[in-house]
């Protein structure tokens, strides 16, 4: 009786390791001849579908799939399934056809061994699929075939790369953005403001501008959606951006600017794919325009582009001759004509020789994240991050922003908000479609605390606390201070479009200029740390605003709203200027004053009629009688300034205020550095 | 009474109570007079047999009476002052010391008016009174272990090393000394040191719980959570009731990444003192390890109920929150926390914005 059963068990065993391939032929089937027919033809059809390439393999599946089911043994069809699958969305299917190919035939095609290793690969089965490629690297050697041994030795590499990766996930929450945003259609390529409060995306959707369907994938042509955060935190539903922005054909979005007031557009018409920029006029987006031959080549690929945040630079994209690889990542710079400049390469720190995707510049100036095959990615594009050095102008060594946000696919079009605390990717989603996530980035995991004590004197019944210090957990992306808000008339609180004009004091020099959106008044600007700012909100007809930002090298992330209100040139009118400074309980100005008061002598240059009083105040701190005397040296200081500059002495008078007329407590220190301030009063007109 | 020879009458006082392990030195040995030729001299001898009866007031009436036959009798304003020091009326007890001190100078009439001054906080007094002590007698073991407690107080580990040692040198046999000059080295981060103090003190006396707690956490401290657990262990069998020690076990668990085993500590130790907010605390911070947030969530806010101030309360309720996806309370946390001085709080609410 064992002996039966040790007889079956060994059949069975031998059934399953030398399972037969079966080839379609006729005489394998003679008891089901209909059935070998319409199999038959089901692969014919494939085969039509598979000849006009990769982009039609997942339509051909479908007919080979009805043919493996007629005959699940047939090892060349297994292996075509999987190539097909592997070329679709649905690659996690090709593994089983793969596996089964290579069972039922071992020495079946070595590009067999390739599509297995690959798809041992997106299912991070790293050893399998090193072995598996390296099968294949000894077919690849014997051709001398250079290009497939170069694949092969980068796509090994990446096994080893995921390996290492995998083993120390990063902590995220990742989420659907939900259904205002996703539908059962493609979803792709977000990018958002500084503030998360403006989304825009391509998608694939039905009723497309032009309503062309694209014949390469039988899906509609792309257009480009905008949504917004609502108060309530959620996002609306998203909108055709229409025309202009959305034309006949692809049009996919690229870079959004910090205050979500311009972006830039892929359109594929032109060239080989250019860059185009679109600028929002209240709430009307104006027609794309070419970012200029600087950047766009004749005869280049140019699909993807980033601002920095004060908008001076660009980073692109681009496959222009001359590069380390295949696409590069490029800047240009803005000329004092508002045209962009000759594209440099960014180096090969961070160009590889492979391909670079997707790039996108932190609200903070400094941290790039791009998308590159090459570094220490573990498969396809993934997303790395290098920080720049201004001193140096040098880049740090990309690191792999690590996994799960990376796979073993392609990840690409990744935006991080300013806070730092949120990704957006693109991912597949559950059903199979590309769809937007977000992705919240928990950071290290904060350890928890615990207390202790012990008695540690003999005599003494009270035990003593053990003194514990939680560890700080730092998270160093984001240094910078988001500074939004609304401009509006003093008056009639009518929002206005006003001139917001970002100077490094020390350096006395303006670094960017923004405007305000004119529908809403909104604005926003991103200040990197490490600065002493001066803000000027400026419009005619309107005395000018100043705010003072210093912002020190290691401040953390903050988000400032200061909603500005602009006061009429009328008499009586009086503002502070935020970036007059002297030095310590002296009358002296400090050179950092300097952009501050040259707006001062444009001012009165622009308005001759003017007649201003500048008046000096100080904190209660020391005796009044000091302060008094401080006070008017200080604005005597100013009115001297001003006037040395040829504007007639009479316009200026100078007052000293002392410690009488405080705007806020004495008791605080940020009081009492409200109160010490220079004011202009406006006289007479 | 007719007593025809000296007797000694050991009277034993608790200097400070531990709580744990009873004071075993001898410090006062008050003495009956074998004389009582005088009227004195019996209301004094009545004084110490009622003292050794604890019968305070009336010791105190019997020593008056003598006094007030002979105002130069030294040993009775000793005595009476003992007794007032008995029933922790310290400012009458170093009025008959100063007495007694200036009909005599006497090493343990300092040190016993340094520890009434010492009751009554009055630092310089009792440190000034210790020295003076040790001047008189050289091998006065407890004024100089009673003086490295003011050491160790202000932090000055090292001058309370010293006093520890020359109290173990008049002493050999001093385990708390030993003990105590063991927490002064593990307070100076001596961790080592501290482990062979430990060991010394335990060697003298097995049965001081607390000895063996503080040898489990001077291990701890030097990175051995593993050996502290038998540590701890053995201060739990010798006092069931000691949560300090279950607290300081769950937390070497928590260490070597036993949770459950944490968990099952921090409860024992709640379980005995369900005030104790640290244990609330710890055993929270057990169950976020095991992912169990709103258990977290639970135990924190017993904690913070029983200590409004936890600022490390809050920072750990508020981890467990983010991971409940409640961003709004977590960042509540965390400012209460960095508010009451939590530094890792105030790096965590950058994300609140």
């Amino acid at each position: 009786m064992l002996r039966k059963y040790i007889a079956i068990a060994i059949l069975f065993l031998s059934t399953g390791m030398f399972a037969q391939n079966v080839e379609f032929e006729k005489s394998n089937f003679k008891d089901n001849k209909d059935g070998f027919k319409a199999a038959k033809k089901n692969i014919e059809e494939g085969d039509d579908i598979y000849q006009k390439g990769p982009m039609f393999f997942k339509d051909a599946i479908p007919f080979y799939i009805k043919a493996n089911e007629f005959n699940p043994n047939n090892a060349a069809l297994n292996m075509r399934i999987g190539e097909c699958y592997l070329a679709s969305i649905y690659t996690y299917k090709a593994l089983p056809f793969l596996q089964k190919a290579v069972k039922l035939n071992p020495s079946i095609d070595s590009y067999g061994y390739y599509l297995l290793g690959k798809s041992y690969h997106l299912n991070e089965q790293f050893d399998k699929a090193i072995t598996a490629y390296s099968r294949y690297q000894g077919t690849a050697m014997a051709n001398q075939d250079p290009f497939v041994l170069q694949e092969l030795k980068l796509r090994i590499s990446q096994c080893y790369n995921g390996k290492k990766i995998i083993k120390k996930p990063i902590r995220v929450f990742v989420d659907n953005l939900g259904d205002r945003v996703n539908t059962k259609y493609n979803e792709y390529a977000a990018v958002i403001s500084a503030d998360e409060s403006v989304l825009i995306f391509t998608a694939r959707r039905p009723n497309s501008t032009g309503g062309k369907i694209d014949p390469m994938l039988n899906e509609n042509f792309e257009d480009i959606y905008i949504s917004e955060k609502q108060a309530d935190g959620t996002w609306s539903e998203a909108k055709n951006m229409g025309e202009p922005v959305n034309t006949n054909d692809h049009d996919a979005n690229s870079g959004l600017s910090a205050d979500g007031q311009r972006f830039l557009i892929y359109m594929g018409k032109k060239g080989m794919g250019d860059l185009y920029e679109c600028l929002l006029e209240g709430d009307t987006w104006g027609k794309p325009e070419s970012l200029g031959k600087n950047i766009n080549g004749k005869d280049s690929h140019e699909p993807s582009a980033c601002y920095s945040p004060d908008g001076n630079l660009i980073y692109f994209v681009s496959d222009k001759p001359g590069g380390y690889g295949d696409h590069d990542i490029y800047i240009s710079r803005k000329d004092e004509k508002g045209k962009w400049g000759t594209a440099e390469n960014i180096g090969t720190t961070i160009n590889t020789p492979y391909s670079e995707e997707g790039v996108y510049m932190h609200p903070d100036g400094k941290t790039l994240y791009f998308s590159s095959q090459g570094h220490n990615s573990m498969g396809g594009y993934d997303i790395f991050k290098s920080v720049h050095n201004a001193e140096d102008n040098t880049w740090s060594t990309p690191e792999n922003i690590g996994y799960p946000v990376n796979t073993t696919g392609d990840d690409v079009f990744f935006v991080i908000s300013a806070s730092g605390r949120h990704g957006y990717y693109t991912s597949i989603s559950e059903e199979g479609l590309r769809d937007l996530f977000i992705v919240t980035f928990l950071g290290e995991e904060k350890p928890m605390v615990l207390n202790n004590e012990d008695n540690l004197l003999a005599s003494v019944a009270a035990p003593i606390k053990e003194v514990v210090v939680a560890p700080v957990v730092v998270v160093k992306e984001a240094q910078l201070t988001i500074l939004k808000g609304v401009i509006s008339d003093y008056l009639t609180k009518e929002v206005l479009e006003a001139e917001i004009e970002i100077v490094d004091n020390e350096a006395n020099k303006v670094i960017a200029t923004f405007k305000s959106n004119s529908k809403t008044g909104k604005y926003l600007v991103s200040l990197p740390a490490g600065k002493n700012y001066g803000i000027a909100v400026k419009k005619e007809s309107y005395l000018f605003h100043s705010e003072n930002f210093d912002i020190p090298k290691t401040a953390a992330f903050q988000t400032v709203e200061k909603n500005i209100e602009l006061k009429n040139l009328a008499v009586g009118n009086k503002i502070v200027l935020k970036n007059i400074f002297f030095d310590l309980d002296k009358a002296t100005l400090r050179p950092e004053s300097t952009a501050e008061l040259n707006r001062l002598i444009k001012l009165m240059n622009d308005v001759p009629t003017l007649k201003i009083e500048l008046g000096g105040h100080t904190d209660s701190q020391g005796s009044s009688s000091y302060n008094q005397s401080l006070s008017e040296r200080r604005a005597k200081a100013v009115v001297d300034f001003v006037t040395k500059t040829g504007v007639a002495s009479g316009r200026l008078v100078s007052a000293g205020y002392g410690e009488e007329q405080p705007i806020a407590t004495n008791d605080t220190k940020e009081g009492r550095q409200l109160n010490r301030r220079t004011e202009f009063k406006i006289l007479a007109l | 009474m007719n007593l025809t020879k000296r007797i000694f009458l050991c009277l034993t006082l608790t200097f400070f109570v531990n709580g744990l392990t009873a004071q075993e030195d001898t410090i006062v040995k008050a003495v009956i007079l074998d004389s009582t030729d005088t009227a004195a001299d019996k209301f004094y001898n009545a004084g110490v047999e009622a003292f050794g009866a604890k019968k305070y007031e009336e010791a105190i009436s019997q020593f008056s009476e003598a006094i007030k036959m002979n105002e130069e009798f030294e040993k009775a304003y000793y005595n009476r002052g003992l007794t007032y020091y008995s029933l922790d009326k310290h400012t009458e007890a170093i009025s008959d010391f100063d007495k007694a001190i200036s009909l005599r100078e006497d090493a343990e009439t300092y040190f016993k008016r340094g520890e009434s001054k010492q009751a009554l906080n009055d630092r310089e007094g009792a440190i000034a009174d210790y020295t003076k002590t040790v001047e008189l007698n050289a091998n006065h073991a407890k004024a100089y272990y009673n003086r490295a407690f003011f050491a160790f107080s202000d932090k000055d580990y090292e001058a309370a090393i010293v006093d520890y040692t020359k109290a173990i040198n008049a002493k050999k046999d001093f385990a708390y000394a030993y003990n105590d000059r063991a927490s002064a080295k593990r307070q100076m981060e001596d961790y080592k040191g501290a482990i062979s103090d430990y060991k010394k003190a335990i060697m003298i006396d097995n049965k001081m719980a607390f000895a063996h707690n503080n040898l489990g956490s001077a291990k701890r401290k030097n990175g051995d959570a593993k050996g502290s657990i038998m540590d701890y262990s053995k201060a739990i069998s010798l006092d069931s009731k000691y949560f300090i020690a279950y607290n300081n076990r769950g937390s070497a668990k928590f260490d070597v990444e036993d949770y459950k085993g944490a968990i099952a500590d921090f409860s024992k130790a709640i379980e005995i003192n369900s005030k104790y907010a640290y244990a609330w605390n710890n055993r929270a911070a057990a169950k976020f390890k095991l992912k169990d947030y709103k258990g977290t969530i639970e135990d924190c806010s017993k904690a913070i109920a029983i200590d409004p101030d936890y600022a490390y309360a809050y920072l750990n309720r508020g981890n467990a929150k983010e991971l409940l996806r409640d961003d709004k309370g977590a960042c509540e946390d965390w400012n209460k926390a960095a508010q009451l001085g939590s530094e890792a709080a105030k790096a965590n609410i950058g994300i609140c914005q």
